[in-house]
């Protein structure tokens, strides 16, 4: 079973929480999905995201955050 | 209001940073004229030495870092890819120093073939530069996102007002150049109106709708008065402007509107700034916090009704230029040429390479003491218009302030190649 990493950055100033995400990335290896909540959508982390072989999929939350899941592909 | 960008147009980090890392170097070369000539500098803002400063930070310095933000910013915030003769715009960072410097040198040693060569080389800068920004902002197949429409207003409301102001300042650099006659007094107030009220204050308010909520963690700018400022700004900026060519006394309620609308729009910035949820100031809030009250009292001391004394007009340029202007613009730098260098470098380096945090590349304690220095310059400066004994420490201080954040901005820079040829990072 995949075990799921939970990340709050929202109210994070720019670029912080791209900073962030990176660096749990590394920590984890690839081992866990992470979810980040963020209060807009990463666009500038995408091209990095895919250079470093993860998939993500974001989605707008109904409170105004945007949930990203991060996973590496298979 | 989402604050969305795009980057999948970013242009090659060389174009901007090479506007961003130049830009520094003008600042101090203006503090070195006030070092050199002293009390001249604040005397009047007719003093050739005062023209010369001026002009080193209007165009040197500000210009130069806003035509390489708008450069970067342009596919990113506004969501409008680089069009026209893009080559051009890369370069034009070359002629735009070398004209600034040749146009303060000319100002200094007062000879027309100096303002000849100045005006050509600015002339064949903003060319260029105009080449590409025009279509840009005003491409057909490619609309601004409605999210960031008022930003892309306001982009092409300032580069309409940078046509103008150059139109004007070309018509009186001909003329010190010994060509035809001019109404002085009256060009040379709205060529200084275009550009401060028309080119400048446009283009950091609509800039600012999209970086304060960024990169200082704050609640997004209020949708109604972001739409509204800038066309309010610049509806004033038009009555003022014709009211002084028409030498109509009405032009100081279009001066006390303008005034009150930008006392309205730092309000708002201050209250986002202040009253986030954060309790951590991020960086460069200092500078915003700053920008915003300087604004506010330049506004004020140019609009509010009396004699305008030369004391007086030149503490409204120092307010302007270097308490609002250029605390703005150094905010900016210190953020974004970092983030752009740790960008790029995630972006180009193999996943296995370690890169430098951002933190490290400009520390926050760096750009804590590099703030005191600003400010420390900004109040010097204001003094020295009270006081002229204190022109020359001001002039040092705000050298020294514009060569720190010069190095400041190099040394990232430096690191990024050194990570990119294999160096430790």
């Amino acid at each position: 079973m995949t075990t799921t990493t939970l990340l709050d950055l929202r109210a994070l100033p720019a670029p912080e929480p791209m900073e962030r995400v990176l660096d749990t990335l590394d920590r984890l290896h690839g081992y866990a999905e992470l979810h980040v909540l963020l209060d807009r959508e990463p666009h500038p982390l995408y091209p990095i995201l895919a250079r470093m072989g993860y998939a993500w999929r974001a989605e707008w939350r109904p409170d105004g955050a945007c949930l990203v899941a991060i996973a590496r592909t298979a | 209001m989402r604050r969305a960008l795009d980057y999948d147009h970013m242009p090659a980090p060389a174009t901007p940073l090479a506007y961003l890392l130049a830009a520094p170097w003008f600042g101090a070369a203006a503090g070195l004229v006030a070092v050199w000539h002293g009390p001249d500098v604040f005397a009047s803002r007719w003093h050739p030495a005062a023209l010369a400063g001026v002009h080193l930070v209007t165009l040197g310095m500000l210009t130069m870092t806003m035509a390489g933000s708008l450069l970067q910013m342009l596919p990113a915030v506004a969501g409008l890819p680089l069009a026209g003769a893009v080559g051009g715009a890369r370069r034009a960072w070359m002629p735009l120093g070398a004209g600034a410097a040749l146009l303060a040198a000319a100002f200094l040693d007062g000879r027309a073939p100096l303002f000849a060569l100045g005006a050509g080389l600015l002339a064949g800068a903003f060319v260029l530069l105009l080449a590409c920004l025009i279509p840009t902002l005003w491409q057909r197949r490619r609309r601004a996102p409605a999210a960031v429409a008022h930003v892309a207003f306001g982009m092409r409301a300032a580069c309409a007002a940078l046509v103008a102001c150059i139109a004007a300042g070309l018509a009186l650099a001909a003329w010190l150049a010994g060509g035809p006659a001019v109404p002085v007094p009256a060009l040379v107030d709205v060529h200084a109106a275009l550009g401060l009220a028309g080119w400048v204050v446009p283009l950091v308010l609509a800039v600012s709708f999209q970086v304060i909520p960024m990169f200082q963690a704050t609640d997004p700018f209020p949708a109604r008065p972001a739409r509204a400022l800038v066309p309010l700004v610049l509806l004033a900026l038009a009555g003022w402007s014709a009211g002084r060519w028409l030498d109509a006394g009405w032009r100081m309620s279009a001066a006390l509107a303008g005034a009150a609308l930008v006392t309205l729009y730092a309000g708002i910035a201050a209250a986002l700034l202040l009253r986030r949820a954060r309790s951590r100031a991020a960086a460069g809030t200092g500078y915003w916090l700053l920008a915003l009250a300087s604004l506010v009292a330049a506004a004020w001391l140019f609009a509010w009704p009396g004699a305008m004394s030369d004391a007086r007009a030149v503490a409204v340029g120092v307010c302007f230029l270097l308490g609002f202007a250029l605390s703005a613009v150094n905010g900016m730098l210190v953020r974004i040429v970092p983030f752009l260098v740790w960008y790029h470098l995630r972006e180009r380096t193999a996943p296995d390479v370690r890169v430098p945090k951002i933190a490290d590349l400009v520390g926050p304690a760096r750009t804590r003491a590099q703030c005191r220095w600003h400010v420390a310059a900004v109040i010097a400066c204001l003094g020295a218009c009270l006081w002229p004994a204190l022109a020359r420490p001001a002039g040092a201080l705000l050298a020294v302030a514009c060569v720190r954040l010069g190095l400041d901005l190099a040394r990232p820079v430096l690191r990024y190649r050194h990570v990119l040829r294999g160096g430790t990072p």
